[in-house]
């Protein structure tokens, strides 16, 4: 319970800043809204040629052209759905940075999601609900205590075995 | 000839390596201690044969012999001293034969300085480590000869990748492979437990130990690296989740979530078995990364049977790890905790248990996104590509949960759900917050950023980050709490603190590490950037900096030719700095490189690459400018975390039978 408390009161309190921030967004935001878009598309297409970059970060030949046909496609007005709908047709799924969400490539997606979901019954099953599964369990005694015993027993049976050969 | 003596030393240290694994296996066995004595020789000798075969590598190295063809590939006339030093590891044989050679140190290391309440295992120790150093030089003496031949010698070699010709790539991958190689100590170890049936005094002092050291030089490596990327690649960036940084970053999550497991081992005893199982997937996942990024497969599946190496190392690499866990189904049932009726419940220890769930969880999303195109490729022939906007649709959610597990978890005691200062505690660290949250926001320029988006996630990230660092000094106050009248001035009480808290300590430094580097991250969500092109004296501006381009010249430093553009900054009319993007030449390599001009503050990196240059008189110069925040963070958190890493290996009492037995309540006292 406590926890939830905890938890609530900083989610409370995370989304009160943000709104606060939101509606103080608005006087700084300098929007180029065509820069912006074509951003959008050209950070989703992989560099042909680089490991790991978007052509948008990279200035590899390959990637500049494909920035230049994105730059002429959105003038064209088309949007950002089928400019990249137009790049998967030419060079298959591979030229987009996230594996589509469709076939056997959808457990790319769907595994990490399930484990993220999953984990939190998982911990409650194994952890919280421990509680329960072991109460029948009687509990093992502590070393200490177990020792302890074993001492006077092995007392009482010093002191038997010295008052029955004096 | 000097590669066939360096060639000799390798086959001479395969053979005193074999001999010491046979020699281990059997004195463990039949508990022959001078047996184990013997194996222990064998094991030094193996390192010093391999540190007399580098020898001889270096002073080919130095010596310009081209009639070793590593050598010749991998270095040429013109390469200044240090980086003749480093072309060792500069490509794949080296880099395996560096691994090696550490991997053979650490094994003597680790066996001339065995606890002596581990002596009993030790043989086993020794086998799980020179089975895998025997393994290694096979392939050095097989497939990854660096010592193979080419007569006659060229007078000149092919010349080293510029890309390496960088003081942080020159030292990123010894620190790197340190961190690797320490990763298998406790990986021996645990081996060692369940041969041997249980895990006994002293063990966990030493695996901690090695674990943490590893965990430091991981961090420092792969920080390290995300540090040569910023300043060499000049796309403005130190992290892009592609499968070689990848598969560096899955060890360094098993070494963490490792260490999380070992602290309620040494606490409680529980966990026992996990760790064992983390340790091996820990030293697993550092091979696995070199199999990945240097047998092809990543390229794609087609290029993988080409090389020799790539199946070799795939048929090792699975068998670390069927060997483990079969040996690990077979024996881990003898290894209990002391009490069978634990209850969990809110207690630290489910913190940290929940805290390995999120990095293990990471672990899996980084995991899939490296390995799932090889494997669909292998099935159904349609490649995919998973990069950078794959991770960072998991990556961040997994942040903000474990920066929450960081807060709440550290506040809380073993065996209580109790928290000492009360639950008021994290409430008052959250109303707190919000004072240094909006103070970070508004000094950082983080309000001035264009999309709502990455604006939310950024403000309650930070938010979150500073609940948590007010949390830990809450925590930090309460434990400080019977140390009162250690000393007079506080500074004396805290170091009295410390120095009995060590571990403890250690771990603190560590997470508000870990915290002011996801501040970091944080930042990194709003970078701006611009290209232009300028001509001698004119400016171009961006975020309030005025970028003035000074005379383009052409200097030549070390071997490299480099044509740079100084570009003056200032803002607000006051100068404040030069850079100088540059491009460079190099003489045994046709294309140009990139060097960056980097101009660091606090808040944000002011960053310049070269794009282009008007080649005939360089009147004209295209530069790219970027505003990237919070990077100089990002490096400057993961130095504390490296520290407080260090600060936790230096406990002294960790692992003791007195702190067996007295659990928790023992670090209370003054």
């Amino acid at each position: 319970m406590k926890q939830r408390g905890v938890l609530h009161s900083i989610s409370c309190l995370a989304t009160l800043l943000a709104a606060l921030t939101f509606s103080s967004a608005g006087g700084f935001a300098q929007t180029d809204d065509f820069q912006d878009r074509f951003r959008d598309v050209a950070s989703e297409l992989r560099c042909p040629t680089c490991v790991g970059l978007s052509v948008l970060e990279s200035d590899a030949p390959f990637s500049k052209q494909i920035k230049d046909e994105v730059t002429a496609q959105l003038k064209a007005g088309k949007s950002h759905d089928e400019i990249l709908n137009f790049f998967t047709e030419r060079y298959g799924p591979w030229i987009l940075r996230v594996p589509p969400k469709t076939g056997i490539n959808a457990l790319a997606w769907a595994v990490p999601l399930g484990v993220l979901l999953a984990g939190p019954l998982l911990v409650w099953f194994f952890v919280w609900r421990r509680r329960e599964t072991w109460s029948g369990v009687e509990a093992v005694k502590p070393l200490n205590e177990i020792l302890s015993e074993l001492e006077k027993e092995l007392a009482a049976a010093r002191a038997a075995r010295q008052g029955g050969n004096p | 000839m000097p590669a066939n003596l360096g060639f000799m030393f390798l086959l001479l240290a395969l053979i005193f390596s074999v001999y010491g694994l046979v020699a281990n296996v059997t004195a463990a066995f039949m508990r022959h201690r001078r047996l184990y004595r013997s194996a222990r020789m064998a094991a030094t000798m193996t390192a010093l044969f391999i540190i007399l075969a580098a020898t001889v590598m270096w002073l080919s190295l130095f010596s310009r012999d081209y009639s070793i063809a590593y050598i010749w590939r991998n270095s040429s006339n013109d390469l200044p001293a240090f980086y003749t030093f480093t072309t060792f590891w500069s490509a794949l044989e080296g880099s395996h034969f560096l691994w090696m050679m550490l991997l053979a140190l650490f094994t003597a290391i680790a066996l001339w300085t065995g606890n002596r309440d581990n002596e009993h295992i030790m043989p086993w120790v020794g086998a799980a480590l020179l089975c895998v150093v025997s393994w290694m030089l096979y392939l050095s003496v097989s497939y990854s000869d660096p010592f193979v031949m080419q007569l006659p010698a060229p007078p000149n070699g092919l010349g080293k990748n510029p890309l390496l010709q960088n003081p942080y790539m020159a030292i990123h991958p010894p620190t790197l492979f340190t961190g690797y190689t320490a990763l298998a100590i406790p990986y021996a170890y645990s081996i060692a437990a369940m041969a041997y049936g249980d895990i006994t005094e002293g063990w966990l002092k030493t695996a901690r130990r090695w674990t943490l050291f590893a965990w430091c030089m991981l961090t420092a490596g792969i920080a390290l690296g995300g540090h040569w990327a910023y300043v060499e690649l000049g796309w403005a960036g130190y992290w892009a989740w592609d499968p070689v940084e990848n598969s560096s970053f899955l060890p360094w999550l098993m070494a963490t979530s490792l260490l999380h497991s070992m602290v309620v081992q040494d606490k409680l005893g529980h966990l026992k078995r996990s760790g064992i199982i983390l340790a091996i997937l820990a030293f697993f996942f550092s091979f696995f990364g070199t199999f990945i990024t240097r047998s092809g497969i990543i390229t794609s599946v087609h290029s993988f049977a080409d090389g020799n190496i790539g199946p070799n190392y795939l048929i090792f690499i699975a068998t670390l790890l069927v060997g483990s866990f079969t040996l690990f189904a077979f024996r881990a049932q003898s290894i209990l905790p002391p009490d069978a009726g634990k209850v969990w419940g809110v207690s630290r220890e489910s913190a940290l248990v929940v805290t390995q769930f999120l990095l293990l969880t990471l672990a899996a999303v980084v995991f899939i996104g490296t390995v799932f195109p090889i494997v669909t490729e292998a099935f159904n022939g349609q490649r995919i590509s998973i990069q950078a906007p794959y991770f960072n649709a998991f990556a961040p959610w997994i942040g903000l949960a474990m920066i929450v597990a960081i807060g709440v978890g550290n506040l809380l005691r073993y065996h209580s759900g109790k928290i000492p200062g009360g639950r008021g505690v994290p409430l008052r660290a959250a109303l707190a917050a919000v004072l240094p949250a909006a103070a970070f926001c508004w000094a950082g320029d983080v309000f001035k950023t264009t999309r709502p988006w990455p604006l939310a996630a950024q403000v309650v990230g930070v938010y979150l980050v500073m609940v948590s660092i007010l949390c830990l000094g809450a925590e930090f106050a309460e434990r400080m709490k019977p140390f009162a009248k250690a000393a007079t001035t506080l500074p004396g009480r805290i170091l009295a603190f410390a120095r009995r808290n060590m571990a403890w300590t250690g771990a603190f430094i560590a997470h508000i590490g870990f915290l002011l580097a996801i501040l970091g991250f944080l930042g990194n969500y709003r970078g701006v950037d611009r290209e232009v092109t300028l001509r001698a004296g004119e400016t171009a501006s961006l975020f309030g900096y005025d970028f003035t381009l000074g005379t383009f010249r052409q200097r030549e430093e070390e071997n490299a030719i480099l044509f740079e553009a100084p570009l003056v900054i200032s803002r607000g009319g006051r100068e404040i700095g030069t850079v100088y993007p540059a491009k460079s030449k190099y003489p045994t390599k046709p294309e140009l490189m990139n060097e960056v001009g980097v101009l660091g503050g606090f808040w944000h990196d002011l960053y310049a690459v070269m794009v282009d240059f008007e080649k005939t008189r360089g009147e004209t110069v295209t530069l790219q400018l970027h505003i990237n925040p919070t990077v100089r963070l990002v490096f400057i958190s993961v130095v504390i975390m490296v520290l407080g890493g260090l600060v936790a290996a230096l406990d002294r009492y960790r692992g003791d039978r007195s702190r067996d037995v007295a659990g928790g309540a023992w670090e209370q006292q003054a």
